[in-house]
């Protein structure tokens, strides 16, 4: 007897394939594999990108207050866990992985370079959960600056769509 | 200094993701009265200013960027040379700006310096 395992995922494709009323084993299984297949390649490609956001707002964790020059504020650890677990729930796995580095007052700073020239900051400060998005376009000179509020899932959609927005066309 | 001297900034290792610099390191933190400290690259190469920014325990540098004094008069930065607190001192008067308009201008001079490249970087 063959007997297989299935993650969550993969029993509630199991599901509804069987709703079909007509399906065959070579079908099940060719659904099982795809899916599996499809999952573990998302997953490695997440922990192998060199800017997988729980990797670096885990490397930030370790500083130390004054690692700017003697005087930068380290970044609350409970708050980048906050910041990880937000960015993975809320932030669209579609769009590009932000850089991410520390402020001198202890929040985070994201930023995009894009190819169509414009740079982007999103400026987090972790106590208040405010963040300020400014993105500049070098060529054009364009500037868009907004305040958000990170603390509520509205906000999120809405820096997933302002950040697709300017996405170059080949990329969106 | 001239049009083409070059301003050297070190670069805090926080400051660098996957080879990439973060326009913050081309703005004044709050703390710095929005003077930002650059080495006048005419008066002292990038690694020596390198090792003199070191030697100061609580400071830490991967390495030397620059942009040019052209490239801060084409954003309207004056580039101001005190020699203070040591004679190579210089700094990007960021005096009168908008928190927007550091931002935008940071953006512009670290595209700049980063197609310039590392003139000096930590091994």
């Amino acid at each position: 007897m063959l007997t297989i395992d299935l993650e969550p995922e993969l029993e509630i494709n199991l599901i509804n394939l069987s709703k079909q009323e007509h399906f065959s084993l070579n079908e099940l299984f060719n659904q099982l594999a795809k899916s599996y297949l499809s999952q573990k390649q998302t997953e490695t490609q997440q922990k192998s990108n060199p800017l997988n956001i729980k990797n670096r707002l885990e490397e930030l964790a370790q500083l130390q207050n004054g690692w700017l020059d003697g005087k930068g504020i380290a970044p609350n650890r409970e708050s980048l866990l906050w910041l990880s677990k937000e960015f993975e729930t809320k932030f669209s796995p579609s769009l590009p992985l932000p850089y991410l580095y520390p402020t001198a007052e202890g929040g985070i700073q994201a930023e995009w370079s894009l190819k169509n020239d414009w740079e982007i900051s999103l400026e987090i400060n972790l106590d208040s959960k405010q963040a300020q998005w400014q993105a500049f376009n070098l060529i054009t000179e364009q500037c868009d600056e907004y305040e958000w509020d990170l603390g509520s899932s509205e906000s999120w959609q809405t820096l997933n769509q302002t950040l697709q927005a300017l996405l170059p066309k080949e990329a969106a | 200094m001239n049009s083409e001297t070059l301003l050297l900034r070190q670069i805090n290792p926080s400051f660098l993701q996957n080879g990439r610099v973060t326009s913050q390191a081309f703005r004044p933190t709050p703390k710095d009265e929005k003077k930002l400290s650059v080495y006048d690259g005419d008066k002292i190469t990038a690694q020596k200013a390198w090792q003199h920014f070191i030697e100061n325990p609580l400071c830490r540098s991967v390495g030397v960027m620059a942009v040019s004094k052209n490239q801060c008069d084409e954003q309207n930065i004056p580039v101001i040379a005190d020699g203070v607190p040591f004679p190579e001192h210089a700094y990007l008067d960021y005096s009168n700006m908008s928190k927007g308009e550091v931002e935008r201008k940071a953006k512009a001079l670290s595209a700049k310096a980063q197609q310039r490249g590392w003139l000096f970087k930590q091994d």
